[in-house]
């Protein structure tokens, strides 16, 4: 009696999106939850894997060695970390509204595994679309948040995925059912409007337009289409895109470019410093090579310079060492790492000249490091130390 | 986008396949999802303690805004939207021609949100011409455009069938 009278009280809750059969779309179904949610499986993976092997190139840990060859691996990993990033907007919005009548259902918890499934779901939705979001965010330069973009998107990824584990292990079981069910209820009649084929097209159509629209940022028969990239290949000062610019000081940067001196230090026999000329006069060496930046995009160019290892060498200290170049410009990515393998590399050089003109101050005059299979970012411009570790 | 709640129009066919609002009695295989949540939440920890000892970095009482943000955002605005404009479709367009038109909107809504940071363009700076280079409206216009286009065409086979 008095359980019953408790039961009404709480089915007088069941008010709006909790009331019985509130949701009526047949486009709420299993079959397509499934087949979404594999497929953001697959797609977050990608994200997962090319992002932490970004993190590991830039930060290399003591047990990681990124090679010099091939040359253009970094531009195919993380132009397909940015493509898959936007290629799963269609894919998670879909899912997430296939789901929407779960968000309501009633009662919202029975029992403690229920629970967990459930809570798991709070980093799940919040980290999909974090992650999608800043991602698209970080590319169009635009930082409404606090936070160092990689940092708070990196620690977001783990708890993500850790998330998407939590999923996978209350679904895949309904998953596979759902996916297994008889044609005639996949095809189960509609009572009007958009079919679930329909909507799937749709989305698939929506993913094939941002893809068509993008991809060409860093795919270079799709370059003519990239309407929408943040980047064009080919649009920038001496034809190629500038991410890092000179900070706001540019006659302080002016100054001290007109007094240019690289200094080779460090673990070294003789230290030395080199003028802007003296480096003109040394074995120039040129080599077609892409930059790969990390916001996705990538473009070939050729480079004219003076190859590392042969200042290293000059300066008395063995070819296989590890290198730290130095910016002059102080700033967020002001040194960069060249392991033994890359200092090694004939076409890691300190680039004087791009497509045969010196370089533009946005990339880098009078000095820039150039090499192969390199994160962009790790291309420092404005070059004025080479120290040997 | 779905006629939700206009489900008295037309009978519901009997699918086993529709996810509802209904009671659910939690993860179908109990061991499988011990095992899965006893490592996801493992990773999480992992994420979580990577987000602590960087605080200098991740900020996370910002990051936390955000990151809960889209959850709000999407479940409390965006998908009501999407019920309420698939309700007036139900009322306003024959049941005939309206999947082309629910679909051109799925589409077409999917491309603009996704298009919208390079619309809006704040990311644009007088000291990197290179970023942003492209007119993201336009662009945006003739994808939608397009889609319509698809839509209509859809919309003038039902009619001549």
């Amino acid at each position: 009696m008095s359980s019953r009278r408790r039961s009404g009280r709480v089915d007088r809750l069941r008010v709006g999106p909790l009331k019985v059969d509130a949701f009526t779309s047949t486009l709420h179904s299993q079959r397509l939850a499934a087949l979404l949610g594999i497929a953001l499986g697959v797609s977050f993976s990608i994200c997962f894997v090319t992002g932490l092997l970004s993190d590991l190139i830039q930060a290399p840990p003591a047990w990681f060695t990124w090679p010099a060859r091939p040359v253009g691996l970094y531009r195919v990993t993380q132009g397909l970390h940015v493509a898959t990033g936007f290629a799963s907007i269609p894919l998670l919005l879909a899912k997430l509204w296939i789901a929407y009548p779960r968000l309501w259902a009633w009662p919202p918890i029975s029992g403690l595994l229920h629970l967990v499934e459930r809570i798991s779901l709070i980093p799940l939705v919040g980290g999909s679309l974090f992650l999608l979001f800043t991602g698209v965010l970080n590319i169009g330069f635009w930082y409404p948040w606090n936070f160092f973009f990689p940092t708070g998107h990196y620690w977001a990824a783990w708890i993500t995925i850790g998330a998407l584990v939590v999923h996978v292990g209350a679904k895949a079981t309904i998953a596979r059912s759902a996916l297994g069910r008889s044609r005639s209820l996949k095809n189960a009649p509609m009572p009007g409007g958009l079919t679930r084929r329909g909507f799937l097209g749709a989305v698939t159509g929506a993913m094939g337009l941002i893809t068509l629209t993008t991809a060409g940022q860093t795919f270079p028969p799709l370059r003519r289409l990239a309407f929408l990239a943040p980047y064009v290949p080919g649009v920038g000062p001496q034809s190629f895109p500038v991410v890092g610019t000179p900070s706001a000081e540019t006659e302080e940067l002016a100054e001290r470019i007109s007094a240019y001196r690289l200094t080779v230090s460090g673990a070294v026999a003789n230290t030395f410093e080199l003028s802007l000329e003296d480096l003109q006069a040394l074995p120039q060496h040129e080599a077609d090579l892409p930059i790969s930046c990390v916001n996705g995009w990538s473009q070939t160019l050729r480079w004219k310079g003076v190859r590392l290892s042969d200042l290293v060498v000059m300066a008395g200290a063995p070819a296989d060492s590890s290198v730290t170049v130095q910016s002059l410009q102080p700033g967020t990515y002001d040194v960069s790492l060249v392991n033994p393998l890359q200092l090694q590399d004939p076409d890691t050089m300190l680039a004087l000249e791009v497509n045969g003109e010196p370089l533009h101050v946005d990339h880098g005059f009078p000095v820039r490091l150039i090499g192969p299979n390199r994160p962009g970012v790790t291309n420092t411009k404005w070059v004025q130390r080479v120290s040997v570790d | 986008m779905g006629a939700e709640g206009v489900g008295g129009l037309t009978p519901l066919p009997l699918d086993e396949d529709r996810l509802s609002n209904a009671a659910e009695g939690g993860p179908a295989n109990r061991r499988l999802f011990s095992i899965m949540a006893v490592l996801g939440w493992a990773l999480m920890s992992y994420g979580v303690y990577g987000l602590i000892i960087n605080a200098a970095q991740t900020h996370p009482s910002s990051w936390l805004v955000w990151f809960l943000g889209g959850i709000v955002v999407h479940d409390f605005l965006l998908a009501p939207v999407v019920i309420g404009v698939g309700v007036l479709l139900s009322r306003a367009v024959p049941d005939r021609y309206r999947g082309p038109v629910q679909g051109a909107l799925v589409a077409g809504g999917i491309v603009a949100l996704t298009a919208l940071p390079y619309v809006l363009g704040f990311g644009r700076s007088s000291s990197n011409p290179s970023a942003l280079p492209n007119n993201y409206a336009a662009a945006l216009g003739i994808l939608l455009v397009l889609i319509a286009a698809v839509a209509a065409v859809l919309v003038a086979l039902r009619r001549n069938r």
